[in-house]
């Protein structure tokens, strides 16, 4: 069953403090944080998260594609190394600039 | 046909098994555009003791998201058994024109990082990551830091020159940096919100 629509996405409320802060005060820098399990809300486009993966944190860069899904499903907690070196796999440069 | 060494194509896919009994085989694609890469009529290389080999599709078809190839001259079972495991490649000029603001992974590893202000923060060890939310991996494993591949951050991409230009927002090229690495003492987990 999904998340009532009455309650709003669930921001764990030090990480949504910290980006209002932010924006208030037109100040872009890193923000640490543990909680995987957050939504991201339109106000965190544009600013970058370090989402803890168990090991170290993973800088997102929030894009408007990226709203609605939670901050986990950006900072994989495993890494396939077996990939090989030179394929046909291209990396989009993403962002608005 | 010259086509270059085996070790400069590009690998599009790697045999996993077996597939019915005329010789067909499941292919793991390492591509972004599958269905032009395995479609019938198109010429994959093979090496056969370092020498890459042409080998032609003689028809392809995709199960549950995976290409099942045939190709020509590859009849039986037997046959498709030993192709388990063998890498597909082709050459760098058959590679996909990309659209702009997009690279080949391989051609983003070994630039140059440089912040704007001329710094030098390292060499791009890998790309991670799911598209759309790529990462550069630059500087050694251990001591890598994450760039998020992002037109406000990687500012210039000159895959030609290996010369990327960064202008990180402040804490990026620090945030894995553990104070006991800067010189202080390690600190603990202070929360599960933020430290902002």
């Amino acid at each position: 069953m999904s998340r009532s629509l009455k309650k709003g996405p669930f921001v764990d409320l030090p990480l949504l403090e910290s980006i209002e802060a932010m924006n208030r005060n037109g100040v872009k820098k890193v923000v640490k944080t543990w909680s995987r399990r957050s939504t991201v809300v339109p106000e965190m486009v544009g600013h970058t998260v370090a989402v803890h993966n168990g090991k170290k944190f993973v800088p997102v860069y929030v894009t408007e594609n990226m709203v609605g899904h939670k901050f986990g499903e950006f900072s994989p907690t495993r890494l396939f190394r077996g990939h090989p070196t030179k394929s046909e796999k291209s990396a989009s440069r993403g962002g608005g600039r | 046909m010259e086509h270059g060494s085996w070790q400069e194509m590009a690998i599009v896919g790697v045999v996993a098994r077996t597939h019915g009994r005329h010789g067909e085989v499941v292919v793991n694609p390492e591509t972004d555009f599958p269905e032009e890469r395995f479609r019938a009529g198109g010429t994959l290389f093979m090496a056969r003791a370092g020498v890459p080999v042409a080998v032609k599709i003689r028809d392809a078809w995709f199960h549950g998201g995976r290409p099942v190839v045939s190709f020509e001259r590859v009849d039986t079972l037997s046959a498709a058994e030993s192709l388990r495991g063998a890498e597909l490649r082709v050459p760098d000029e058959a590679l996909q024109p990309l659209p702009p603001d997009t690279w080949y992974e391989h051609e983003l590893v070994g630039c140059v990082v440089r912040t704007v202000s001329g710094d030098e923060v390292g060499t791009v060890a890998a790309v991670e990551g799911p598209a759309g939310a790529k990462r550069l991996i630059v500087g050694p494993r251990g001591r890598e830091i994450d760039v998020p591949l992002v037109a406000e951050i990687c500012v210039t991409v000159d895959a030609d020159a290996e010369s990327i230009v960064i202008d990180p927002p402040h804490g990026l090229l620090e945030v894995n940096r553990t104070r006991a690495a800067a010189g202080g003492r390690r600190s603990g987990r202070p929360g599960t919100g933020s430290d902002g």
